[in-house]
């Protein structure tokens, strides 16, 4: 079972990742998650539960080396504002067992987007995750954390 | 919608306010039948047909000094007396009809809408006179609101529950003395019928709620 914990103060420099306690040296770091959708693109309540696709793999520094699958497993990621974690332990990857973690809080039914994208060679970093809130008085949000 | 069900219970209230109104309709009588003639007939009548003592005569045929007197008594003046009575009547009248006028008034009534009352006062609408319930009089003043709220007394339907049914505006009376008192129309129902009314529009609107509408983006760091 891999355990990632990706750690990044906003630079290169304080950006480091380890796997199973030892660091693991990688060009690029790749989470996407898309769901809490219907058929038309609209957001949903239901989260990870209505499904969805999920693309998440370190591409290690070591030449030749293949992508490495970050599930089943779990990998925490420690920006300077928040705190995320990613665990999904299903041998085929269902994508409903996923749980996602914003600080502590479980979102995994509110989720409708997460791209987490740490790509040394390019000198490119995305990350940011995307809640589906349902109010019961006033209009629905649709809310965005950016996380670097 | 909204503008509509708005514009909808103020023509209701508009017309519960004005619903006195209409029912403000009298007969016009006044108590008394022909116009306040006291009398019946109203013509004269002389008794005996003549004056008294008829016409002239004359005393004897002597003479005292040798004179012829004659002396005529004068006419008794003749008496008109108006046909009217003083004290309880022996005859039946005009229309051949003793006793008071109308019923005795007494109207028993079970049903939400309270009969006709013309007992005594033979107004429509009618402050003094009550309507009597299972035999127990309700004073409530007549009106819109006071049909439903003696209704509000017996067994109601589960409709009269709902906030589309005028009867759930209103409160029963109350029983004091004998007698039901009160009730009518209630403006703190009325607040909560528009609560009520305003949850069921909101959450229909909310079913029909597409997924384009109602949803506001936000961001954080």
């Amino acid at each position: 079972m891999n355990y990632f914990i990706f750690n990044t103060g906003g630079d290169w420099d304080s950006t480091s990742l380890y796997l199973n306690g030892e660091e693991f040296p990688a060009n690029r770091l790749y989470i996407r998650f898309e769901a809490g959708r219907d058929y038309d693109g609209d957001p949903r309540k239901g989260g990870l539960s209505l499904g969805g696709e999920a693309t998440a793999f370190a591409l290690p520094q070591q030449s030749g080396a293949g992508e490495w699958a970050l599930f089943p497993g779990k990998i925490d990621l420690e920006f300077p504002t928040r705190k995320v974690t990613i665990e999904n332990n299903s041998p085929n990857f269902a994508i409903e067992m996923t749980r996602v973690l914003l600080d502590n809080e479980d979102v995994s039914h509110q989720l409708l987007d997460i791209e987490i994208d740490v790509d040394a060679i390019e000198n490119r970093v995305t990350a940011y995750l995307t809640l589906f809130k349902p109010h019961f008085f006033g209009a629905d949000e649709v809310a965005t954390y950016t996380l670097l | 919608m909204k503008r509509f069900l708005s514009i909808l219970f103020s023509v209701v209230l508009g017309m519960s306010l004005f619903a006195d109104g209409f029912a403000q309709r009298s007969f016009g009588r006044s108590g008394s039948f022909g116009g306040g003639r006291s009398s019946f007939g109203g013509g004269r009548s002389s008794f005996g047909g003549g004056s008294f003592g008829g016409g002239r005569s004359s005393f004897g045929g002597g003479s005292f000094g040798g004179s012829t007197r004659s002396y005529s008594r004068p006419s008794a003046p003749s008496y008109t007396s108006p046909r009217s009575y003083s004290g309880p009547r022996s005859s039946s009248g005009s229309f051949n009809r003793s006793g008071s006028f109308g019923n005795s008034g007494r109207v028993n009534s079970t049903s939400a809408n309270p009969s006709r009352n013309y007992g005594g006062r033979s107004s429509y609408r009618d402050y003094g006179a009550p309507v009597y319930y299972g035999g127990t009089p309700y004073y409530g003043g007549g009106g819109f609101w006071s049909g439903y709220a003696i209704g509000a007394l017996s067994h109601r339907p589960w409709y009269a529950y709902t906030p589309f049914y005028p009867g759930f505006y209103v409160t029963p009376p109350v029983y004091q003395n004998g007698a039901y008192y009160g009730g009518g129309f209630s403006f703190g129902r009325f607040i909560v019928g528009i609560l009520i009314i305003g949850l069921i529009v909101w959450g229909i609107s909310r079913l029909f709620r597409g997924g384009g509408g109602g949803v506001r983006y936000t961001n954080y760091r």
